[in-house]
């Protein structure tokens, strides 16, 4: 990798790095797999960087990576069923907003990677489906399900949650 | 504040604490990138004498040697020995290989020793001045050279 090509990839990385984690640690909520998850994608987008198919938006290609990596492990944890509910609460006492992460950890892992792209890296639904490989519409019944799911916990009606989602 | 907007602030400060430490994180991914690019590049030599190897023994469509006329055996040096009627082993052979039957290890693309050992049928007549060398070490290690 030339010098240029090695600024551009650590700027990328810097400035992506943060939020990609974030996202894996909603889908996974484990900090450890959601860190494996995240350098991995990272890892692949240095062995592409500068190759012959250029990767025009590299920030999104990591995250797209990422996410997709971080649904399939999630949807994999859930078939093995290998962690006892009560073991995973117990290893996020230290967590902010604690209730919020549990309710986001009891949706399915498509609806908490649509959940995460949308609202905490503020994406639009369009990218959201482009990142998860699904459609639009698909995206917005995640959104849909998962909003209804969390509105008890934010103290709003059921009926509420069908606004904003466009 | 509307379910959007409480969801948007909350999953943020549901995630702070997930600060990471960047240069550590940055400098773990070039040199996990490094390992990985050694490996890689050890691995295809390995790949490519193996399958060097393979050719030599005639094991490849494509790789038949264009027919030579048929000469008569060159005699022999007195450095080197005719093989016995069992197939010879290669390892630590020298010089010219006579007419007959030889023995060497060989090696999976993947690495995987367990293979039978590959036999070398020299035939009568056989002139060649080409060489060969077998990868029977680690990665990146040329144990045995020869000459046909």
């Amino acid at each position: 990798m030339r010098t240029s090509q090695r600024v551009e990839y650590e700027w990328v990385f810097r400035s992506t790095y943060p939020s990609v984690l974030r996202t894996a640690f909603l889908i996974l909520h484990d900090r450890g797999r959601a860190e494996e998850v995240t350098q991995d994608a990272f890892l692949r987008l240095y062995e592409r960087w500068g190759g012959v198919i250029r990767i025009d938006n590299p920030a999104a290609w990591v995250r797209k990576v990422a996410a997709r990596a971080a649904v399939r492990q999630a949807r994999l944890a859930r078939i093995r069923e290998t962690v006892r509910p009560d073991e995973e609460v117990s290893a996020w006492d230290d967590l902010p907003d604690l209730d919020l992460v549990r309710a986001v950890a009891a949706l399915a892992p498509q609806q908490r990677a649509a959940v995460a792209l949308f609202y905490l890296e503020d994406l639009p639904v369009d990218e959201v489906a482009h990142l998860l490989g699904v459609s639009a519409s698909t995206v917005k019944q995640h959104l849909y399900r998962a909003r209804a799911r969390l509105a008890a916990l934010l103290s709003e009606s059921p009926k509420e949650v069908t606004k904003d989602v466009d | 504040m509307s379910t959007d907007e409480q969801l948007r602030t909350r999953l943020t400060r549901a995630t702070e604490h997930l600060s990471a430490d960047l240069e550590l994180e940055l400098s773990r991914t070039l040199r996990r990138a490094h390992r990985r690019r050694t490996a890689r590049t050890a691995g295809a030599l390995a790949v490519a004498a193996t399958l060097a190897g393979v050719a030599w023994l005639g094991g490849l469509p494509g790789t038949d040697r264009p027919e030579r006329p048929v000469e008569p055996a060159r005699s022999p040096d007195t450095s080197v020995t005719r093989p016995s009627d069992g197939p010879s082993d290669l390892v630590g052979y020298r010089g010219p290989l006579e007419p007959g039957r030889y023995s060497m290890a060989a090696w999976g693309p993947d690495g995987d020793t367990r293979l039978p050992r590959a036999i070398l049928e020299v035939p009568e007549g056989y002139f060649s001045n080409g060489g060969w060398a077998v990868d029977a070490g680690g990665p990146g290690e040329v144990e045995q050279f020869g000459e046909v």
